[in-house]
């Protein structure tokens, strides 16, 4: 997955509970009430996982809201994302050995599928500790490192997550 | 040949699926053993959701290969362009839900739906895709965003790891759930001493046409070799008599701030 260093503005809305407060408290409120949107809105498909924020760069004119009181803030800040693309060469950890393939984790992400098709000579080998065997006597069993290529990737709206594809199709690619 | 059904319609870049599906065959028989150099043809079969590049496999009962296909995927199977399926007809279909479908993607997406399983017209154009090793770097960068390498993603990360101590006093802060998991990801992948020769290292490969995905690939990857780089970066063999010397020398460059691990 790749960095991407993002400056994004979002609405912040704050309850007249924390207006009462002198200036340097609000704007801790604030910041405290963007991390929260931040932490909670996990992902985007247009920028990816959202990893952190890395700073505060303005904080606008409050709006007040007529009928509830809260007041929202335009926040401007900079932050840290990461999103998969195609092509992009990854390393991750084996999670899942099945039939058809292999369930892969790296970083953030935790479904990243390498179908059985994708892994050149290996063959599933099963058992009460199932592996995929090559040839060489190269296993991928579970914890092996694998490094692959990211052939695509889908944005899932609804858990707010990435499911990426995985091949070991290529040279420099497979068990670490 | 025509593939079963019949249901074939022919692209809009001219190709008759007639001409494919022999060129097509030529290209299956005799090279079982080999998968990775084919071209394969895939048939698309479009999901609900939104996605870039996946492709779903068509049923194998559809195919129609002579000989042993040493995988599903290379048999009787072909791409479905983006443009013919643009027109948005959607009718309900349901991809068989098994992750095991997923097919190669290519750089067609699919956006329409076509009926599974030859039970519905579908509209087939085959064109020859890109084997799955020269699949190239496709990032696109998000407007207000600035690409940053693994490493200086660690540097910055590290800092905000050392100040969540201080800030996690208060109950109310909270951090994103994959920040800890993106901080071991990139405590595990960090190569070099610091970011910042790196980065001035991987600048000199700019002018030799290097963009910036692909010098962000080279510094995430740390290749050894050259071979390595051209092999996990198809999209530099095109400029390959420009830019082999300035990257053989970037990597010994590389070599020289990597931490000894």
């Amino acid at each position: 997955m790749v960095f991407f260093e993002v400056e994004m503005q979002w609405n912040v809305l704050i309850s007249p509970t924390e207006l009462d407060a002198k200036g340097l408290l609000l704007q801790k409120a604030i910041i405290v009430r963007l991390m929260e949107e931040f932490a909670s809105r996990k992902a985007s498909k247009e920028h990816g996982y959202y990893v952190a924020v890395t700073s505060l760069n303005s904080i606008g004119e409050g709006k007040v809201r007529g009928l509830t009181g809260d007041v929202l803030f335009p926040v401007t800040f900079s932050c840290l994302t990461q999103k998969p693309a195609k092509g992009e060469i990854l390393q991750g950890s084996v999670e899942k050995i099945l039939k058809h393939g292999i369930f892969l984790k790296s970083g953030p992400m935790e479904s990243i599928f390498l179908p059985e098709k994708m892994m050149k000579d290996y063959h599933y080998v099963a058992g009460e500790n199932p592996v995929f065997l090559n040839d060489k006597h190269s296993k991928l069993e579970k914890d092996t490192i694998v490094r692959f290529k990211v052939l695509g990737f889908k944005w899932l709206e609804y858990d707010r997550q990435f499911q990426l594809l995985a091949t070991l199709a290529g040279d420099f690619l497979g068990p670490i | 040949m025509a593939e079963k059904g019949g249901k074939n319609f022919s692209s809009e870049k001219g190709k008759t699926p007639s001409n494919l599906a022999a060129s097509k065959e030529g290209s299956l028989k005799g090279k079982d053993s080999v998968p990775v150099n084919k071209t394969r043809h895939i048939q698309l079969d479009d999901s609900d959701s939104e996605y870039e590049g996946f492709v779903d496999e068509r049923s194998p009962a559809s195919s129609k290969a002579s000989g042993k296909a040493s995988s599903d995927l290379k048999s009787g199977k072909k791409k479905v362009s983006f443009e013919s399926l643009k027109t948005g007809r959607k009718t309900s279909f349901e991809t068989p839900a098994a992750k095991g479908d997923w097919g190669k993607g290519g750089k067609d997406f699919n956006a329409g739906k076509a009926g599974g399983k030859g039970s519905l017209p579908r509209a087939t154009a085959v064109k020859p895709r890109l084997t799955e090793i020269e699949l190239k770097l496709e990032l696109e960068l998000p407007k207000n965003a600035r690409l940053l390498m693994d490493c200086e993603a660690a540097e910055i990360l590290q800092e905000i790891e050392e100040h969540k101590t201080i800030l996690s006093e208060d109950p109310k802060v909270k951090f994103p759930e994959s920040f800890n998991k993106v901080l071991q990801y990139t405590k595990f992948g960090s190569h070099y001493i610091n970011s910042q020769s790196a980065r001035k290292v991987l600048e000199t490969l700019k002018i030799n046409g290097v963009n910036d995905g692909e010098i962000c690939m080279i510094g995430n990857i740390c290749p050894e070799t050259v071979e390595e780089v051209y092999a996990l970066l198809p999209s530099l063999k095109v400029n390959k008599h420009k830019n082999e010397e300035p990257i053989k020398e970037v990597l010994a460059s590389l070599a020289k701030v990597k931490t000894s691990k």
